[in-house]
């Protein structure tokens, strides 16, 4: 299988202030998260962390749209990947949930790492946003561990999936 | 056993800096393609591009892009290209630091319609790109070369991955 779920976390009653999937296998070539998911808050967004490093070794590059506009934003020596519109806030509709997809290219290699944030909120009643985000990590470790933090709501789903890359076939690549 | 849908075809990390990577003898029997990178470059100044089939025609790619350089975002539409645009509005990023971008190929093995190619890319120290691009050809797709716009090589370390969609 070469998309092949690794752990799915459902928020329970009462929310949660993190969601971490930890001890990743490491026989992947990349990792995909996708979220659906509702703020106890007001905030619409949320972290992004590997290994529980904190340190101000992130950046990104984020492009915003809210319908009628489009703004961009650039930041470095960051604490995170902050992931702007990851999740829908607490003054959407009730029981309204954001669509978002984190993709973490080559999370194994000892190089440092890139992650693409596609993420949109939805909800009939306020502004809905979307955001595209461009993420790096300069560890040079391998992920083992990926955090989102944010005030998660209740019946929110976090899925983690590993990619695995294949060959042998009929196709050929060659440089 | 459910049926997999998504099969990884074919896959290469550069050993060392390459002008192109291609993939030959795509197998004709999925919907879409996809093509997973993760690239740097050797030096700075350029984007980028698929080929397909050796054609480098230039009337026959077109593209509408929207991208941010990290300040402002902007919108446009460029014809004429000889190629699919993979990214990278502004340079892109020298080898301390990669550009990710996705290329989901449409009905890439149709004979009766032109081939649509949706990007995704960015890198947080070069450019975020969502590009449409249309390469006007009904020939199937049966191989697809990357590289440089301007000639740059790719540095060691560049990864490619194509994925059959069924």
């Amino acid at each position: 299988m070469t998309m092949k779920l690794v752990s799915s976390v459902t928020v329970g009653v009462g929310g949660a202030s993190a969601v971490t999937f930890s001890t990743i296998p490491q026989d992947g070539t990349d990792l995909v998260v996708l979220v659906s998911g509702r703020s106890s808050s007001t905030s619409s967004s949320a972290t992004l962390q590997f290994n529980g490093v904190s340190t101000t070794t992130y950046s990104t590059k984020y492009m915003l749209g809210n319908g009628s506009s489009v703004s961009s934003t650039t930041a470095t020596d960051l604490t995170n990947i902050f992931c702007n519109k990851l999740i829908n806030p607490s003054t959407y509709t009730a029981s309204s949930f954001s669509a978002a997809g984190i993709r973490i290219a080559n999370y194994t290699s000892s190089n440092a790492k890139s992650a693409f944030v596609q993420a949109m909120n939805s909800t009939t009643t306020t502004s809905n946003g979307m955001a595209v985000t461009a993420g790096k990590w300069s560890g040079t470790a391998a992920i083992t561990s990926v955090t989102l933090t944010a005030t998660w709501d209740a019946g929110s789903v976090v899925s983690l999936y590993k990619v695995i890359k294949g060959s042998g076939g009929a196709t050929v690549a060659t440089a | 056993m459910a049926t997999q849908t998504y099969i990884p075809l074919a896959n290469i990390t550069l050993s060392s800096a390459a002008a192109s990577v291609t993939f030959s003898g795509i197998n004709q029997g999925y919907r879409d393609l996809i093509l997973v990178s993760e690239a740097k470059s050797t030096g700075t100044g350029s984007s980028l591009r698929i080929v397909f089939n050796g054609v480098t025609t230039l009337a026959l790619y077109d593209a509408y892009q929207l991208g941010a350089g990290g300040t402002t975002a902007t919108s446009s539409q460029s014809t004429g290209n000889g190629s699919v645009l993979l990214g990278g509005f502004s340079s892109l990023d020298s080898s301390t630091a990669s550009m990710m971008a996705t290329a989901q190929i449409m009905d890439y093995s149709a004979t009766d319609k032109a081939k649509l190619v949706l990007v995704e890319s960015g890198g947080s120290a070069n450019s975020l790109d969502l590009i449409s691009n249309r390469f006007n050809s009904i020939s199937a797709i049966t191989s697809l070369s990357i590289s440089h716009v301007s000639g740059i090589t790719m540095a060691a370390g560049s990864t490619f991955t194509l994925y059959g969609v069924l």
